[in-house]
């Protein structure tokens, strides 16, 4: 394994045995170089005494020829047992004695050499001048061979202590950076098992443990903070991610109720204009021909009903999307005396058809005393509360409560709106079959039912749409098996833009007023011209938005101003606006009624110009039509 | 160092003028160097023990009438060395002293010496010479069996072509004499019964 990919254990382990190993190595090879040195210094030494005094006392034997005192001289030698061979040479090189006398002549140089002490191999030779110093006479030369053993000696046991040394000291070595390392080893290896744990779990809420206030401790300080920031950056992230899926589900969810709805409200609008001028003329026939026989009354009396009910039905299409109704007035409503109205309306249902089905349904009722009146349209609001009770008792199969309670609460939080104050709110809530996902999110569109043949697919989108007109918010809490709770929050009284409250019809006739009627539709313009001619007014036509403004600059130029503009609002190219825009920078005199057929889509609070006075729903009804003519000639709007 | 060079210098210088002065003699004679040597080998052996005695011994400081006076070597009686002796230490020095050779005749008194050869010619008259010299310091050196019971101090003798020493190192010792220890290693130590 390379150094770099050994762990850091090991590595810290072979540093120190490394380092304490060389460092005793360097020592004991110093000491023993040092002895090496001092050691053949010494030999040479001790051989130099040795042979000086072996010389002077072989001078005589040499002076005077006497090789066997010579012999004994030198055998004096084996009392020095390194000494391995000795000779003396007399003044002409010859040997003149030797020691051991055994040995063989190679053992002994056959000539002198150059005196002085050379080592070689293994062996320490020396040739020493035998020299009568009286008279400075040179009678030959000693040849002295020392082996070096004591050197070897000792160099081999001073080896020997260095390597039990070396050994001993990495021992120990070991044991203490065993017991020391951890200090550095241990905080890293908790860094690296931690960066371990968090890559292969993906956790970031791991914290390696803090060993000090060292460079590793800063370490993994920056390691832990760097932590809390991933986990911090990773919630905020999971957050946005929530955030903006719950958005995109609402926005989707949005979409398709007013696609839907404008279709809904398309097919309303043609059928509304198709319906207006039968409705238009039948109301007239009946109120202004006295002379009709009890036969045809009675037929124009049954095609007005079945107009009513064709309007009916499309008014119920429209429940769907319909913008809230700009002369009705949002009044502070007690939403606990509506609920308990409901409750009583439905109790057929929930009650007495059930019992006949064999089912125990429980309706029970707590009504919070504190709860602030809403702002809406009473109406409205208890039809929302029945159909709600309804959905509730179908979703009761097999006997089960009905709770419906009331109080103050902070509508769910919708990213992107600030939080409003407390708003009344209303549960209602039901152990039945509950809701799957799927069911759940589709619950509100129209013509979606789990109803089959029985059910519409309206009722929960009239709701839908009632809340969207009171700007209140609706929560669906279900779980299949176990049932279904809807929460729809109200604003309480204080925040809604009021509009005029029409007066009352009186029932007269309203005096004579000089009335322009504008719209695309012939048919619908001729019915509506006659209704209002019937009744008595000075009527003018104009077939489309252009041609309404050039009626209105041709009565300016005459002199002779409407009282009132009926207008109506889908046109092309000049529509209803631009209409009532230049009857306003016309004449401010002027008053100006809409009418629309919903194929335009409203917001009550911000879509009805302020040019128009007054909005009339498509197929106008003459008591409408009159309750406007009445405020023209009455009090103009608030 | 210097000492090695020097006697190395000495020991080449005195071969050298050995074999200069066996040169002239045989140029003179007109006979072969190795007949130059009139006297015998003994003679020539014994020359030179001569000669080195005055390396292993002692004089105590009042034998020299100076102190670079010359050592003198003396020869009494018959002259069994001939120019020889002459040869071999012409030139030589003991520290401070030039050694040189006297003769002298047994009749004739003796004159100042710190060695003093006696000859077989003076056998039987040995103790009388010695007795003369008592109190000066001279190192007698004889050949005569009997020469230490006469009083002699060094008898040298030739066997076998090797020296033998015979030394009575009491009458040495008494004349203030002191001989080294290195010739007394293999000479024979006699005490003279007087």
């Amino acid at each position: 394994m390379p150094l770099r990919d050994t762990p850091i254990r090991r590595k810290l382990m072979a540093i120190t045995l490394g380092t304490s190993a060389v460092v005793v190595l360097i020592t004991c090879g110093s000491f023993l170089g040092y002895e090496w040195l001092t050691f053949r210094r010494t030999t040479v030494q001790n051989l130099t005494t040795l042979g000086e005094s072996t010389a002077a006392t072989s001078t005589g034997a040499m002076a005077f020829d006497n090789p066997r005192d010579a012999a004994e001289i030198l055998s004096a030698l084996k009392t020095e047992r390194h000494i391995v061979a000795a000779a003396l040479y007399d003044a002409q090189g010859q040997l003149f004695s030797r020691y051991p006398t055994d040995a063989p002549d190679a053992v002994f140089p056959t000539l002198p050499q150059p005196d002085g002490y050379r080592f070689v191999t293994g062996r320490l030779n020396g040739f020493i001048p035998v020299i009568q110093v009286k008279g400075n006479q040179r009678y030959g030369t000693l040849y002295l061979s020392s082996d070096l053993d004591e050197l070897y000696d000792r160099m081999r046991l001073y080896g020997g202590i260095a390597f039990v040394a070396i050994g001993i000291s990495s021992l120990v070595a070991y044991t203490l950076s065993r017991i020391l390392q951890g200090q550095i080893s241990r905080p890293i290896l908790a860094l690296a098992e931690t960066a371990k744990a968090i890559s292969d779990r993906r956790d970031y809420s791991v914290r390696a443990s803090n060993p000090g206030r060292d460079e590793l401790g800063l370490l993994t300080d920056a390691f832990n903070h760097m932590l809390e920031q991933i986990e911090e950056q990773n919630r905020a992230l999971q957050q946005a991610y929530d955030d903006l899926r719950q958005t995109q589900q609402a926005i989707t969810q949005q979409e398709r109720l007013r696609a839907v709805g404008q279709m809904a409200s398309g097919i309303a609008h043609d059928i509304n204009n198709a319906i207006s001028p039968a409705l238009l003329y039948v109301e007239s026939l009946l109120e202004r021909e006295p002379n009709l026989s009890a036969r045809t009354r009675d037929y124009l009396t049954m095609v007005q009903r079945a107009i009513d009910d064709v309007a009916q039905t499309v008014g119920r299409l429209r429940e769907f999307y319909r913008q809230r109704e700009p002369q009705r007035l949002l009044a502070p409503v007690d939403l606990n005396r509506l609920i308990e109205q409901a409750a009583e309306l439905t109790r057929v249902r929930w009650d007495d058809m059930s019992q006949q089905r064999g089912v125990a349904i429980e309706m029970q009722l707590a009504l919070s005393p504190d709860l602030a009146p809403a702002l809406g349209i009473e109406s409205e609001i208890r039809e929302a509360l029945i159909n709600l009770i309804f959905n509730a008792v179908d979703a009761i199969s097999a006997g089960g409560s009905i709770a419906i309670r009331t109080r103050m609460a902070q509508r769910p939080v919708v990213p992107g709106q600030p939080l409003g104050g407390l708003d009344a709110c209303v549960e209602v809530s039901d152990t039945g079959m509950g809701m799957d996902e799927e069911t759940k999110r589709r619950c509100m569109e129209p013509f979606f039912t789990t109803k089959g043949e029985r059910g519409t697919g309206l009722g929960l989108a009239m709701v839908y749409g009632t809340l969207q007109r009171h700007n209140a918010a609706v929560e669906i809490d279900s779980v299949v098996g176990r049932g279904t709770t809807i929460r729809l929050f109200f604003g309480v009284a204080g925040d809604i833009r009021k509009t005029a409250e029409l007066g009352r019809d009186s029932g007269a006739r309203p005096t004579r007023l000089r009335l322009l009627v504008v719209d695309d539709d012939v048919a619908l313009l001729q019915s509506l011209s006659q209704a209002l001619v019937d009744d008595g007014h000075d009527v003018t036509v104009a077939s489309g938005g252009q041609a309404g403004i050039d009626a209105l600059h041709a009565a300016r130029q005459a002199g002779r101003q409407f009282d009132l503009v009926l207008t109506d609002l889908g046109m092309p190219q000049v529509d209803g606006r631009r209409v009532a825009d230049a009857v306003k920078a016309d004449a401010p005199g002027t008053k100006v009624c809409l009418l629309t057929g919903w194929g335009h889509l409203l917001d009550a609070a911000t879509d009805v110009p302020e040019s128009v006075d007054w909005v009339l729903n498509k197929p106008p009804k003459l008591r409408e039509l009159r309750e406007v003519l009445a405020a023209v000639t009455g009090p103009g709007p608030a | 160092m210097a000492v090695l060079t020097a006697t190395a210098r000495n020991w080449a210088r005195s071969v050298w003028r050995r074999m200069a002065a066996a040169g002239l003699c045989a140029l003179l004679l007109g006979v072969p160097a190795v007949a130059a040597p009139a006297i015998s080998a003994e003679y020539q052996l014994k020359a030179a023990v001569l000669f080195k005695l005055t390396q292993f011994a002692e004089w105590p400081a009042h034998a020299f009438a100076a102190p670079d006076a010359p050592l003198v070597i003396g020869v009494v009686g018959d002259d069994p060395f001939g120019p020889y002796l002459d040869d071999l230490v012409k030139g030589e020095k003991i520290d401070n002293h030039a050694l040189v050779v006297r003769r002298f005749r047994a009749g004739d008194g003796l004159g100042p010496c710190q060695l003093l050869f006696i000859g077989r010619s003076e056998d039987g008259k040995t103790d009388r010479i010695i007795a003369r010299l008592h109190g000066q310091g001279v190192l007698t050196v004889g050949e005569t069996d009997d020469f230490t019971r006469a009083g002699g101090m060094v008898r040298i003798a030739v066997e076998h072509g090797k020296i033998r020493f015979r030394i009575d190192v009491k009458a040495a010792t008494a004349a203030g004499l002191t001989i080294s220890s290195k010739v007394l290693l293999f000479a024979t130590i006699v005490t003279a019964d007087r």
